[in-house]
């Protein structure tokens, strides 16, 4: 198993440990198919790492590094931008739709440039 | 009006205001023109083909590719008949706007720039939020998202040291642009734009939505106007499209929301859509060196 952060997450990973929110509230146990929605209020509740269960395919990763750190930039940026209306339902699924937009301009714009 | 806490910076603002630069006379002249439910394509035409500047930038714009019309398209009336009273009036206001305050500041060049992004982000956001709404006049929307903030850009450039003090506070609090005008100055830019928008004639429901597009319920009977330019807003910023003048993204008022009737699942194809016509707009205004 291994630990990952937020953004890394994908539908169809399983949880290797219970996921809980900063107050110790249970969100998610072990052994739980992670999807779309349960990402989205792991989220909204500030967690930030989650175990999962998997080994280490994980190679490809390297090669996005570039990306990665300008997706930290951007989940930064987000959260910065959010700060203050993240108690509003639809404001946090504007945030987590625009970043997921944003993210996805990043990759296009990445690969028109072409392989370095 | 809004409350004040400073009157004595009101008089000053309104003097201001009084200085700056009108509309040039054409475009002013169509404004109204379009205002008028009995005016005809041939008064419309007549105005423009008056105006030489116009004309040319009319014409050029209208046989671009943006439009792609098949034909050319020669004739002022042609032009008229083919895109419409209000898209007209749109592309004559954003292109007069944007020559009368692009020149001006060397200074803020590179903000004045992302400052007009934003606010032609607003424009595509606010027509197509109004097109999933099937509001009928989204032309006028358009124009509404466009001048939003212009208030913004008469304080950056005509009232620099309020602006000044505004910044300041902006960068060390991290705060939105209207939060830290309203603490340090008492207005903000939205009663600014009212301002000039009265000044400049246009119709009361485009300053209305400047008026009020942070507080949409204010806006009475154009509340559902100023809802969308208010939602516009939220997604650009959201988005990165330009900037605000700050990095924050105001709260979504939910009586606007309420007021759109739409769901969640309308924001992601709206946010799709606007940035796949920003773009396409973006690449357009800067080839026709407008």
């Amino acid at each position: 198993m291994k630990s990952l952060r937020l953004k890394d997450l994908a539908p169809g990973m399983v949880t290797a440990k219970p996921v809980q929110n900063l107050q110790g509230v249970l969100l998610l146990n072990s052994g739980v198919e992670l999807s779309e929605k349960n990402i989205w209020i792991m989220r909204s509740w500030g967690v930030t790492e989650v175990w999962v269960e998997g080994g280490e395919e994980d190679e490809e990763k390297k090669d996005s590094e570039p990306e990665n750190q300008l997706d930290d930039i951007i989940e930064k940026q987000m959260e910065e931008k959010f700060s203050e209306v993240m108690d509003n339902q639809v404001m946090v699924e504007i945030m987590r739709l625009s970043r997921k937009h944003l993210e996805k301009r990043l990759l296009s714009d990445a690969r028109k440039k072409g392989p370095a | 009006m809004q409350e004040k806490k400073a009157l004595p910076d009101l008089e000053r603002i309104i003097r201001r205001v009084d200085d700056l630069p009108t509309l040039p006379r054409t475009v002013l002249r169509i404004t109204e023109l379009v205002n008028n439910p009995r005016s005809s394509a041939k008064d419309l035409s007549n105005i423009i083909s008056d105006d030489q500047v116009l004309t040319a930038r009319l014409l050029k714009l209208v046989n671009s590719s943006f439009y792609g019309f098949p034909q050319k398209i020669s004739t002022v009336g042609g032009a008229v008949v083919l895109l419409g009273f209000d898209a007209i009036r749109s592309l004559l206001l954003t292109t007069s706007i944007f020559d009368l305050f692009s020149d001006r500041s060397r200074k803020y060049k590179f903000r004045l720039e992302k400052f007009w992004d934003h606010s032609l982000g607003c424009a595509i956001g606010a027509k197509i939020i109004g097109r999933r709404l099937r509001y009928e006049q989204i032309e006028e929307l358009f124009v509404s998202g466009l001048l939003h903030d212009i208030g913004k850009i008469v304080e950056m450039i005509f009232l620099p040291e309020d602006f000044a003090k505004v910044d300041a506070l902006v960068e060390n609090e991290k705060v939105l642009m209207v939060v830290a005008e309203d603490d340090v100055l008492g207005y903000n830019h939205t009663f600014i734009g009212e301002l000039l928008a009265e000044r400049w004639n246009l119709p009361p429901k485009l300053v209305s939505t400047i008026a009020n597009h942070h507080e949409p319920g204010s806006a009475e009977r154009f509340s559902q106007e100023a809802s969308i330019v208010h939602l516009a807003d939220i997604l650009c910023r959201a988005l990165n499209i330009g900037s605000g003048g700050d990095n924050k993204v105001p709260p979504l008022d939910m009586y606007a929301w309420n007021i759109l009737n739409l769901k969640t699942e309308d924001i992601e194809p709206i946010i799709d859509e606007i940035d796949a016509e920003f773009e396409d707009v973006r690449q357009f205004v800067s080839r026709s060196g407008l």
